[in-house]
């Protein structure tokens, strides 16, 4: 893998994106852009409680009203329609059907001329709800005396899992799968110096991606063409085939430019409803939310952490046992996917003799939580690192130095059955303590003002599970490139990236290469656009087909000159024979005649199956994110300012760098804003206190720390092509953990739950004897 | 979002307002006729925060735009007595310099609220009466110890700037001004390092022969409480040496009851205190 | 009902003439309509983007009269008489206005919904502080939000669109 490479002309150049121009000036459209003639809209009436029966719904007025269209409940529903959705749990309706379990979960839809005319047959509809019990935390789900969100167990599925792994749907009330891994042995524990038991708590941030969830349905007979802001519009499709009764081949899902993801737009959203007020109305159907309505549609994991870990004086890891909490929300969506993940990451890169995880999706009446930007991952870096850090001081060691004590090495496998770390975790660590003076750090921590550093390395298995990716790639005669894949351009830039990969293939420019359209009906399927995969799996499969094409236009060639295929390079339309340029066009219009040929490819990649690797295949590549921090305290206010914020990942071989920056930049200061500020704030009556723009506060550049820096290393171990692997995580994984870890340094104390703001700061100081202030405050 | 009693939300916005009719008066008088013979007005300026309005459920059936009004943007200052009128923009009202001789500390502060884009459209009465406690113009005004002047149909009445989180606002009234009395004011600061979570605005004022301090202390979710201690006999050098101690006295009066689901009393009272007191030690009197 | 001193008299439509990216339209509207419903829906200006619909995040920003302001926060009507630039407006003759180029030099966006109103926030900035300090840049930009980029790719492109609008040719 480290062998040496041919120069690279495309590939490794911070080209301008292939999407700069449109995105610069207006001209790309995004779903809300999407207007077809005779279009409805579509709008919906949202449960004011937490968790309550639907008695009665009188819709007689809202349906008289000029203008409207259709109404639907749950009462409206086509018999034939199966209503419930989900990932491996099929628990989420259309519309309420029987009760309704958080406050925003959809009551009533309606299809009017306008918008105007939706909202204001809505006002007409009457609900007589009847209070159920709510619990909107945690523990108040988990309390014996708790009322359950779902009386009967919806359908669900587990998949199979390698060695050592294994899960369960519904192993308690208000659980609706758990996920554990085991390796080693329990004895372990009895043979540690120390046992530490510590707890950490996970704060929830909403996407808040600027393009909101919408969709356009237009439903003709038996015929679906739907546009919609979704990531993975195959499973999307073979989701509304399920649901609606309608074969995979009459349901067309088109998607263009995403305004942001971060995970939220995956499987059904607004889709249903559109697709479903389009089939009653027999007209196209917008249906667009506000942000209001997004932030109460899906939201990432608040999760309770409980690690015991077993240890030796001189700093060895040996055992951990964890039992992991995450607040899953109303309705299923993604969280036993992320369920599996948080178990799965919790040990940390580093090396154990046994662990013992159990992750629980905890049902709460609060909006469902779902795919987040760091999956799991995010939760399980801030509990496993922050602990590092404590076990560490308690022992009396550097937290360098225990981390060093304990990394994986390159090529170690992760846990028995695992693929090998594929990046250097010391190297990692020695850039961003280099970086940030860690190891040279020295503070007058005499006054109110204190500094101290803290560092972490945040940890997720990349690329997804067991997923396929295919692609195509066709050549035309004049040498223009047609790449054809299902992965979409949410803001990562894989529309460029994939094109670099492909023109450095085929010897082209890059603007020789055109990202197709994303149209269910003509690409190769996609599993979908997440887990980071979009270099390292996707790019594989377009890496063979670039390749497969190139051979095929080469065999071509070499029959055409009468040469040995082996003899020929291939560049920029032309042929090349031992320095002479044969141009394809016209070897092709001999051949073909004057209309020309297109040379077609496809590529296909998916890591083996292997039941030896605990989730049944072994991970494609390891994302880490190497994270910096240095901060001020102010011991009087408790206010953190961060002084500097390094954040490295290592992306094999960066396929374009630039880009590659603005994720890493935007992944951390997204991790940023969850450790200082950023939350939603739920109240025990299932409430959320800050649910819109104003209140719900995201980063502004205001809030960039004084010094910002982030490192891309190119160790070149990466699995996917020419070195690369994947990212667009790795760096929001370690912030919350190395702030936390810094303000310890700085001041003694060690917060455990985020956000960490102001006043935790000054309540741990006053409750921590050692660093209790004197005198006056 | 809009809550309906007992059936539900509704995700209202601009794009569900029904259909509006506009009036745009020439004058006060003719503005304040307008606004009590409308079914349901909206007073219509910078339209900064009427637009999220809209996303809360406000549905007016009438706008009234005061943007023509010339006298609500008027801003002048008569020997100490500061007038603005209701419809300057934050941007103008700053960097005014009749606003940053008479209270520099006035015209600094409200040269940070909100951000450029919306400092440059929105204005001091739009901010005023949108009664969003997250807004920072209604408790630099209470520490300032502001006067509303509104106008009825009747009469023009004045009320302190704290009315506009009760219910002693007069309906259909128009705000046309704020009035600050700066005679015996000595100086002003406002310190909002620690935004959105609590931000506080302290005044010093001249008071027979000593000081009055009078600090507003607000948070995001809370309406701002007024806190003040009078210091007979004290001259204006002497708070630096005594800050940390006037800062625990004022925050002793601070009512128990101060906490929202961000901030507790104890953090308000630590906190605030010591932010108090580098205040007091960093004034310019 | 009438009242003669009144300059506007309960009308329920406005008739608006607005210069948009130099043209004058004119486009009679309901009272309610939005600024940005007019760009988008009446005028097919799609380039505005529309966010939080609130005026918070600033996506929709469009120049009225060289005024940055949310489009979504105007009602339609306002615009009469004023000279709207949107995002469309700004590249000239198929050139990229240098705040346009700045942005994809130093790829200042991601998935690009936020880049409208970023990039005309700062045209206004710049034409307001031309040479302006880091401090000046970030109190801007923290005018709009974007969730992509965490801003310091932003930034960048904005120190370059001085640069270049000031007429040096560093890079």
């Amino acid at each position: 893998m480290t062998a040496a490479q041919p120069a690279l002309h495309v590939v490794g150049t911070s080209a301008p994106r292939k999407d700069a121009l449109e995105k610069v000036t207006g001209r790309a459209v995004y779903s809300t852009d999407i207007v077809l003639p005779g279009m409805l809209h579509a709008k919906v009436l949202r449960s004011a409680r937490a968790h309550a029966r639907i008695v009665s719904i009188d819709t007689q007025a809202a349906r008289q009203l000029p203008g409207v269209h259709a109404v639907v409940t749950g009462a409206d529903l086509p018999s034939h329609v199966m209503p419930f959705y989900g990932y491996f749990i099929k628990d989420q309706p259309i519309v309420a059907l029987d009760k309704v379990r958080y406050v925003g979960d959809i009551v009533c839809a309606v299809a009017a001329d306008s918008e105007a005319t939706a909202i204001a047959a809505l006002r007409l509809v009457r609900v007589h709800y009847a209070d159920l019990p709510v619990a909107a935390s945690i523990e108040r789900a988990l309390a014996d005396d708790a009322c359950a969100l779902f009386d009967e167990a919806p359908m669900g599925m587990v998949p199979g899992y390698g060695v050592g792994a294994s899960a369960q749907l519904r192993p308690r009330k208000n659980v609706c799968y758990q996920f554990n891994y085991r390796t080693g042995d329990a004895a372990a524990f009895a043979g540690c110096d120390h046992v530490f038991e510590d707890e950490f708590r996970f704060s929830r941030m909403t996407h808040y991606h600027l393009e909101p969830f919408v969709s356009v349905a237009d439903v003709r007979g038996d015929a679906i063409g739907l546009w919609t802001s979704c990531q993975n519009p195959f499973p999307l499709r073979k989701e509304l085939a399920r649901m609606f009764k309608i074969p995979e081949n009459r349901i067309t899902v088109q998607v263009p430019f995403v305004g942001g993801g971060f995970g939220a737009k995956n499987n059904v959203k607004t889709e249903a409803i559109s697709v479903l007020l389009s089939m009653l109305t027999e007209r196209p159907v917008r249906f667009c939310l506000t942000m209001e309505e997004g932030f109460l549609t899906n939201t990432q994991h608040a999760a309770i952490l409980r690690l015991k870990t077993g240890v030796m004086a001189d700093g060895r890891l040996v055992a951990r046992q964890s039992e992991i909490l995450l607040d899953a929300g109303a309705y299923s969506d993604g969280s036993p996917l992320v369920a599996e993940k948080a178990g799965y990451r919790i040990p940390g890169p580093y090396r154990w003799e046994h662990l013992d995880t159990t992750c629980q999706c905890v049902m709460t009446n609060t909006a469902p939580a779902g795919p987040f930007r760091g999956f799991g991952g995010t939760q399980s870096s801030w509990a496993s690192e922050s602990q590092i850090d404590m076990i560490a001081r308690r022992l009396g060691m550097e937290p360098y130095a225990l981390r060093m004590r304990n990394l994986l090495r390159l090529g170690d496998a992760f846990v028995p059955g695992e693929s090998g770390i594929d990046s250097d975790l010391r190297e990692g660590l020695d850039v961003v303590c280099k970086e940030i003076g860690y190891h040279q750090r020295q503070y007058d921590n005499s006054g109110t003002v204190r500094r101290g550093m803290g560092i972490a390395i945040g940890f997720k298995d990349g690329g997804g599970v067991n997923k396929p990716a295919q692609a195509r790639v066709k050549v035309s005669t004049s040498g223009d490139v047609f790449l054809q894949c299902g992965t979409i351009e949410i803001g990562q830039g894989a529309r460029t990236a994939l094109s670099q990969i492909t023109a450095e293939i085929l010897g082209v420019p890059l603007d020789k290469v055109a990202y197709a359209p994303i149209n269910t009906d003509y690409l190769p399927f996609d599993q979908g656009t997440n887990a980071s995969s979009g270099i390292v799996v996707m790019g594989q499969a377009v890496a063979k087909a670039a390749h497969g094409v190139r051979n095929q236009i080469l065999a071509f060639a070499a029959e055409q000159l009468g040469v040995a295929a082996a003899e020929l390079q291939m560049g920029n339309g032309l042929v090349i024979h031992a320095g002479k340029p044969h141009p394809l066009a016209p070897m092709v219009m001999r051949h073909y005649g004057g209309t020309g040929f297109e040379f077609s490819a496809d590529g296909f990649f998916k890591a083996p199956s292997d039941h030896r690797a605990p989730l049944e295949a072994p991970c494609v590549f390891w994302e880490i994110g190497w994270g910096a921090a240095e901060v001020a305290v102010d011991t009087a206010t408790g206010q953190v300012t961060v002084l500097k914020l390094v954040a490295s990942s290592d992306a094999g071989r960066a396929i374009n760098p630039a880009m590659l920056k603005g994720q890493e930049d935007g992944a951390a200061i997204m991790g940023l804003a969850q450790t200082l500020f950023e939350h939603m704030i739920y109240d025990e009556s299932g409430r959320l206190s800050n649910a819109d723009p104003l209140t719900y506060r995201v980063p502004l550049a205001e809030d960039l720390p004084r010094e910002f820096v982030t490192i891309t290393q190119e160790q070149g171990h990466g699995p996917g092509p020419f070195g690369a692997k994947g990212g667009g995580e790795g760096t929001i994984l370690p912030i919350a953990s190395a702030v936390a870890n810094a303000i310890h340094d700085a001041i003694g104390v060690r917060i455990t739950r985020l956000p960490i703001t102001p006043v935790r700061i000054l309540e741990a100081l006053m409750t921590n004897p050692e660093t209790n202030q004197e005198s006056a405050p | 979002m809009e809550i309906l009693e007992s059936t539900g939300m509704l995700p209202t916005s601009a794009r569900s307002l029904a259909p509006m009719r506009l009036w745009r008066p020439a004058n006060v008088a003719n503005a304040v006729a307008c606004l009590a013979r409308c079914e349901r007005p909206a007073v219509l300026a910078g339209g900064t925060d009427l637009v999220a309005q809209y996303n809360d459920g406000l549905m007016p059936r009438e706008l009234v735009d005061i943007t023509r009004i010339d006298a609500l943007g008027q801003l002048r200052h008569d020997a100490g007595v500061l007038h603005i009128g209701a419809r300057v923009t934050h941007s103008a009202g700053s960097a005014d310099a009749q606003v940053r001789d008479v209270i520099p500390g006035f015209a600094r502060a409200w040269a940070r609220i909100a951000n450029p884009r919306i400092r440059l459209r929105a204005t001091l009465g739009g901010n005023l009466m949108a009664r969003r406690t997250r807004y920072e113009l209604a408790l630099l005004l209470q520490a300032l110890e502001g006067r509303l002047k509104l106008a009825t149909a009747n009469e023009e009445i004045q009320l302190g700037v704290e009315a506009v989180w009760g219910d002693t606002l007069p309906e259909r009234a128009l705000l046309t001004a704020v009035e600050v009395d700066a005679r015996a004011l000595l100086a002003f600061d406002y310190e909002r390092s620690l935004r959105p979570l609590m931000t506080q605005a302290l005044s010093v004022w001249r008071d027979a022969g000593g000081l009055r301090l009078h600090l507003v202390l607000a948070t995001e979710y809370l309406t701002p409480v007024s806190l003040q201690l009078l210091l007979p006999g004290m001259a204006p050098q002497q708070l630096r040496g005594r800050a940390a101690a006037i800062a625990r006295d004022l925050f002793a009066g601070l009512s128990p009851s101060f906490a929202d689901a961000q901030v507790t009393v104890d953090y308000a009272r630590r906190a605030g205190a010591a932010l108090l007191a580098r205040q007091l030690e960093s004034l310019h009197v | 009902m009438s009242d003669p001193a009144a300059l506007v008299n309960g009308v329920s439509e406005y008739p608006v003439r607005v210069t948009l990216n130099g043209v004058v339209r004119t486009i009679t509207v309901p009272v309610e309509r939005t600024a940005a419903d007019l760009l988008r829906d009446d005028l097919r200006m799609t380039g505005t983007r529309v966010g939080c619909s609130r005026g918070v995040c600033g996506a929709c920003v469009v120049l009225v009269d060289g005024v940055p302001a949310a489009a979504c926060s105007m009602f339609a009507f306002q615009l009469d008489g004023c000279s709207v630039q949107t995002i469309e407006g700004l590249a000239q003759g198929g050139r990229l206005h240098p705040v346009q180029q700045a942005f994809v030099d130093q790829g200042a966006f991601q998935c690009g919904y936020c880049t409208s109103g970023m990039v005309l926030l700062t045209k206004a900035l710049l034409e307001h502080h031309p040479r302006p300090d880091r401090a000046t840049i970030v109190e801007w930009i923290s005018s709009n939000v974007c969730r992509c980029t965490g801003y310091a790719q932003i930034i960048a492109a904005v120190e370059q669109a001085a640069l270049r609008l000031a007429g040096g040719d560093d890079a």
